[in-house]
């Protein structure tokens, strides 16, 4: 497993770099049959965690959002940390599809394109971790 | 993303370039209030240049579908790439929009 990191100002304006970081590693490391299929669900993943994170995480904080990328041929674990405590954490756990215009079918996306998601309130910080296998 | 529209007879085709995501959300629904604010009120979103979408973006354009309703108007969608409908019809939101394969369709479907 190859390991990455990215750092990031808690803004919104900061998305499309979380994800370009991402599809640029998938982009360069993967080599598999499923190669473009697996980029754009992981492309998409990374876009709803991030959204979440950009959006939901406590802005007072003034600290940053950490992306870390576990990579290999067969699996990608991400870890995505952002500042302040998440109060919809069992949303993520058991998503449905809220065909709510305001929100809530992101975690659902997540869930179903991924192999293991969890979220956990740690230390005044919230921590996304899911993985998938190609 | 790119916004730019359109317009044939009192339908208006909004063109989108670009990915879909929550920067764009702000751009697409002032636009499409410009519209409202105009009166045009029957609507297609042309994704033939979108080459991504998540929730935030889909969730946009149920929102418009919505206001556009209270409107008396509607909102159908074309040209969207397998990438794109895979997600679109992930979360079922082929069950509320038409969706046709071009513009021309679309314009036909109304």
């Amino acid at each position: 497993m190859e390991t990455y990191q990215i750092e990031l100002s808690n803004d919104l304006s900061q998305l499309d770099t979380a994800t370009k970081f991402v599809t640029h590693l998938l982009e360069k490391n993967l080599h598999n049959p499923e190669k473009e299929k697996n980029i754009d669900d992981i492309e998409l993943v990374i876009s709803e965690a991030c959204t979440n994170a950009f959006k939901y995480s406590d802005k007072t904080k003034n600290e940053t959002i950490k992306l870390e990328i576990n990579l290999n041929q067969t699996s990608i674990e991400v870890k995505l940390q952002s500042p302040g405590e998440n109060k919809y954490i069992e949303s993520i756990q058991n998503p449905s599809i809220a065909h709510n215009e305001s929100g809530g079918n992101g975690n659902f996306i997540m869930k179903a394109l991924t192999d293991e998601i969890q979220g956990q309130n740690i230390d005044q910080s919230f921590i996304l971790t899911f993985k998938k296998k190609f | 993303m790119q916004v730019t529209h359109s317009q044939e007879g009192n339908i208006t085709i909004l063109h989108l370039e670009g990915k879909f995501n929550a920067n764009a959300v702000s751009s697409v629904k002032k636009k499409v209030n410009q519209l409202i604010a105009e009166n045009y009120v029957l609507l297609i979103f042309d994704y033939s240049k979108v080459d991504f979408v998540d929730s935030s973006g889909l969730g946009c354009m149920l929102s418009c579908l919505n206001l556009l309703k209270s409107k008396n108007g509607n909102l159908k969608v074309a040209g969207m790439s397998v990438k794109v409908r895979s997600v679109f019809e992930l979360i079922q939101m082929h069950k509320i929009f038409e969706s046709f394969e071009t513009t021309t369709d679309a314009l036909q479907g109304y």
